[in-house]
């Protein structure tokens, strides 16, 4: 039996090799690889974090690059670019004038203003799009989580703070990281001018979505391959299974309505 | 075992489980419910023993249709119904994991410990949960399933606070919280039932 306070820290696949970490509350922070394990105390988990900042500030000796002013998180998803980034650079935007990313209808992407973002709307008190179940970054935390705790800081701290900014690209002006900084920033402050890091590629390794749905669909039907057919398959079943235990849960109730309220009081009170 | 009187359906059941020579335990009653733990190897044999007996088998709140899942192999959980008294039956004494939704069982050691230091309960007739275990059951279900100390179960660790003395249960709960065991019985011993659930997450002692 393992220790029950698990949290999965980060998890990433190179090749055939799944590599993660996870925290054991009490025991020690656990870094595996495949079957390899390796164990840390607390101290020598953030040693190691350190030196691998020190790894990396060799390799990428790139103008205006401070490692630690990126979220951790997504310097996980952005590194492999690295070596096509020029340099970093500082600007000024106003909030109205950036997009965000987002996932329209039959999962294909577009990107609309920040005003219209689902962080803005959900402060506005429209939540809908926010509270669905999405793969966030960010650990044991939902969006709706990630969204309070971010207005937290920013009224505490301010922006930037702990030197972490809105992320754009090149002369582009979709936010690449900080939605939620952003969100909350319009929310509080409305249309001010705020300082952005830009990361200047050579050339443009991403795809912007298209104003227009049918192509960004297009687009993905190009690029599908059998482990996203895998993964989708895989989504349609656990929702179809979970709609059925929905509604044998809804007859069992109507069907037992004394035995069911028993239920409530003894498991659910 | 907490000490209430058992309904009849529950002594009903008793009655079976000891004719059909099934190994099994009472971790707990209340008026509407008897929580079992039955040996793994007569799952098939209580399922037939009850159902022809007329008790109706239902779906569990934290069962596989809830949408929980059951790791390492762990039986599933199974309820029963008779006159609207449940019966709880599990097959390992099972933990709530960090993971939402994800069922764990206990430590290897702790599983053959309930059985070796199970005790026998005279007026019934059967045996049932050890204190030790039992206590060790109620702190591992306010810790990781309800995540939330409330008023009886307080009043519980409060009667039950000489327990804390015992070596047998410090080793339990070491292999469950590993270095948070020694700061957790310090504040059961000190009744700062509130803070557990805080100082356990934000643990950082190892």
């Amino acid at each position: 039996m393992s220790n029950p306070a698990v949290t999965k820290l980060a998890e990433l696949t190179i090749g055939s090799s799944k590599i993660w970490f996870d925290d054991n509350i009490g025991e020690s922070i656990h870094f595996h690889l495949g079957d390899f394990r390796l164990d840390f105390t607390i101290d020598e988990f953030r040693g190691l974090s350190e030196q691998l900042y020190l790894v990396l500030e060799e390799m990428y000796p790139i103008p205006g690059l401070d490692l630690r002013k990126l979220s951790p998180n997504y310097l996980q998803q952005v590194i492999e670019y690295f070596p096509k980034l020029m340099k970093v650079e500082m600007d000024e935007v106003f909030l109205e004038d950036l997009q965000v990313s987002k996932e329209a209808s039959m999962g294909t992407p577009r990107t609309v203003s920040l005003v219209h973002s689902r962080g803005v709307r959900a402060l506005r008190g429209d939540t809908r799009e926010n509270d669905k179940p999405r793969e966030s970054h960010h650990v044991n935390q939902t969006s709706a989580q990630r969204l309070d705790n971010v207005m937290r800081l920013i009224r505490e701290n301010g922006y930037p703070f702990d030197d972490k900014y809105v992320m754009l690209f090149n002369d582009e002006l979709v936010i690449r990281d900080g939605q939620h900084r952003a969100s909350c920033l319009y929310y509080l402050y409305g249309n001010i001018k705020i300082p952005v890091m830009r990361f200047i590629f050579d050339g443009t390794w991403w795809e912007n979505p298209s104003r227009f749905m049918i192509l960004n669909f297009l687009r993905t039907l190009k690029r599908i391959n059998y482990s996203k057919i895998r993964r989708y398959c895989k989504r349609i079943y656990h929702m179809v299974r979970s709609f059925w235990w929905k509604i044998k849960w809804k007859l069992f109730m109507m069907m037992n309505k004394k035995l069911s309220k028993k239920m409530k009081e003894i498991y659910w009170n | 075992m907490a000490q209430n009187k058992l309904s009849d359906i529950s002594l009903e059941c008793i009655m079976l489980l000891k004719e059909s020579h099934i190994d099994f335990l009472i971790i707990e009653e209340k008026i509407s419910k008897m929580s079992l733990l039955i040996k793994s190897e007569h799952k098939d044999k209580v399922k037939k023993l009850l159902t022809k007996n007329k008790y109706k088998k239902c779906l569990h709140p934290y069962g596989v249709e809830s949408g929980y899942q059951f790791l390492y192999q762990t039986d599933k959980l199974l309820l029963f119904y008779k006159q609207e008294v449940f019966i709880d039956i599990s097959f390992q004494l099972l933990c709530m994991s960090h993971t939402p939704k994800t069922w764990i069982p206990l430590e290897q050691s702790i599983q053959q410990s309930m059985w070796s230091e199970k005790k026998y309960n005279e007026k019934y007739n059967c045996w049932v949960l050890d204190d030790t275990n039992y206590y060790l059951s109620r702190i591992v279900e306010c810790i990781f399933l309800k995540k939330d100390f409330e008023s009886d179960d307080i009043d519980f660790f409060t009667v039950q606070i000489k327990i804390l003395e015992e070596a047998a249960l410090e080793e339990k709960f070491e292999v469950i919280f590993f270095r948070f065991s020694g700061r957790l019985i310090q504040l059961l011993k000190e009744k700062r039932y509130m803070e557990i659930l805080e100082r356990y997450r934000t643990f950082n002692e190892y």
